[in-house]
């Protein structure tokens, strides 16, 4: 009888542990997710980051391409592009209109992850042109 | 004589004991995630309401060319607030508010209840054509007498470049 008792415990021992193991493989999983989800949010947030830094560095200077470059932006098939980190990147390209009065000056800022646009922010600004 | 006690374990406090430890590690696990898809959640929130107001900003600098555009063509004539306001409603500038000492006003929506509020003062006859003196991004959710961020440009408008 005693015997039997420590059969049954030894049992009821393993099952737990099969148990335990299975439960475990998905909670594992489910705290590896989150992790990727937070990581995935801070990563956007300092991409937005960077991005808002060089829109404001860009909407007082008098020369983009000049001011892209001290930011660390690296020129590239027209455009200019700066690695945050990982695959996170932002692409800057800068369009002139030419106004009746001025000239207005618009640098695209995009977000991207991978070959993704997570975000277009546009850093625009005017300046007049004085006649000779 | 003492008899010698001997402690084992029952059957069925182990699986008492694992129940409760999966139950407590499962807890954790989706208030992790819970707490990770709120984070991302408002990550996306903060993207959104930024590029919204980059995008007023953009609009806000395209009203002020063609505001420059209507100065420029009259240049070294003097208007009357009337006659300036005329002009601008001919151009599409029907949103521009003028006062009798010429300064100029207008909004932009720059989305989830806040408008860009943009002012300055206009000087058609000298160079820059029009000063800022506002910049200020206003919330009409919250009705506050002081600006919840103020935007204000340097006190003297960039001067107008040389024609190439």
């Amino acid at each position: 009888m005693q015997s039997g008792k420590n059969n049954m415990l030894l049992v009821e021992l393993l099952i737990v542990l099969l148990f335990f193991a299975l439960s475990q493989a998905i909670v594992v999983q489910v705290f590896a997710r989150a992790q990727q989800v937070n990581h995935a949010a801070e990563l956007l947030s300092r991409t937005l980051s960077t991005a808002e830094n060089a829109a404001e560095v860009l909407a007082i200077s008098d020369d983009p391409a000049e001011a892209l470059q001290q930011l660390g932006f690296t020129a590239a098939d027209g455009a200019y592009v700066l690695a945050v980190q990982d695959e996170y990147a932002l692409n800057a390209s800068i369009l002139r209109t030419a106004q009746p009065a001025g000239i207005l000056t618009t640098v695209l800022l995009e977000g991207q992850r991978a070959e993704e646009t997570l975000f277009t922010l546009p850093a625009c600004q005017y300046r007049e042109v004085t006649a000779p | 004589m003492r008899q010698k006690t001997e402690y084992r374990v029952g059957v069925g406090a182990s699986s008492i004991l694992m129940i409760l430890v999966v139950l407590s590690l499962t807890a954790l696990s989706l208030l992790s995630l819970s707490s990770a898809r709120n984070n991302q959640a408002l990550s996306e929130r903060n993207l959104g309401m930024t590029v919204q107001y980059y995008e007023a900003a953009a609009n806000a600098q395209r009203k002020l060319a063609a505001m420059d555009a209507a100065l420029e063509k009259h240049a070294g004539t003097l208007f009357s607030r009337a006659a300036w306001q005329s002009i601008f409603d001919a151009e599409g500038l029907t949103d521009v508010s003028l006062t009798d000492e010429l300064t100029f006003a207008f909004t932009v929506d720059a989305g989830a209840g806040r408008t860009l509020a943009v002012e300055g003062t206009l000087t058609p006859n000298t160079q820059p054509r029009y000063r800022l003196t506002c910049h200020e991004l206003r919330s009409s959710a919250l009705q506050t007498e002081q600006p919840l961020l103020l935007l204000t440009p340097p006190t003297t408008a960039p001067v107008g470049q040389t024609n190439p």
